[in-house]
């Protein structure tokens, strides 16, 4: 079921992905709130409204935040170059999602999921300059890829 | 939602875990999906995209069909 978001729910996101940007890694909730000069209740209230409305993941239990899509802060096989730094994506859509994201050109390294041998994409003004010959496949149905969202 | 690198290593890549088959794109239809998809993400004045605009998005793309459905059933 995904909840509705408040206003402020969407100022605190509005920072978390500022944050990443900037620094490649999520904001602490006790970052969070000195940024928006609020209280870290108020911040871990919101940290779970936006992770129950899909627009982040928490990590199971916490409020340390796992991914801010097409964001990972975890390891995957995933590694992209983009907008000048290295990121990791959570999964194949995610990691061409962030070259989608900056609006730009990126190059992706990762593995294939059969054999783990490494794979190169690369997307030039927004075409596949490297890669256009590889296969994704998705296992779960879409209206189940929040049941499990890290299996997924 | 993995790479692969050929028809041959999907089929055994879901033989080895025992998995069915579930929707295997080209990656120029990946690419196109991702980009429109995340598009938006890093917009200051984001909000959560209605399931029906998700939904639309992939239609437009061609991914219709009970496996790209994101509405509930029924």
């Amino acid at each position: 079921m995904i909840r509705r978001v408040e206003a402020f729910d969407l100022d605190v996101r509005r920072h978390v992905y500022f944050a990443v940007v900037a620094s490649a890694r999520p904001p602490t909730v006790a970052e969070t709130a000195a940024a928006l000069e609020t209280g870290e209740a108020e911040v871990e209230a919101a940290y779970r409204r936006l992770h129950d409305a899909h627009a982040l993941v928490l990590y199971p239990g916490t409020t340390a935040i796992w991914a801010a899509n097409p964001f990972c802060f975890d390891r995957t096989p995933h590694r992209v170059t983009a907008a000048g730094r290295t990121w990791t994506g959570t999964c194949c859509w995610d990691a061409l999602g962030i070259p989608g994201a900056f609006h730009g050109d990126g190059v992706v390294d990762t593995v294939c999921a059969c054999c783990g041998d490494p794979l190169r994409l690369e997307v030039v003004e927004g075409e596949l300059a490297r890669g256009a010959d590889l296969l994704a496949h998705f296992l779960v149905p879409a209206r189940h890829w929040w049941d499990d969202i890290v299996f997924t | 939602m993995v790479f692969l690198r050929s028809e041959e290593h999907l089929r055994r890549w879901l033989g080895d875990n025992g998995w069915e088959a579930g929707a295997t794109l080209a990656m120029p239809a990946l690419n196109q999906l991702a980009r429109r998809w995340w598009w938006t993400r890093l917009d200051p004045g984001w909000r959560p995209r209605p399931v029906d605009e998700s939904q639309a998005i992939l239609d437009e793309l061609g991914l219709t069909g009970a496996f790209w459905e994101l509405r509930p059933a029924g």
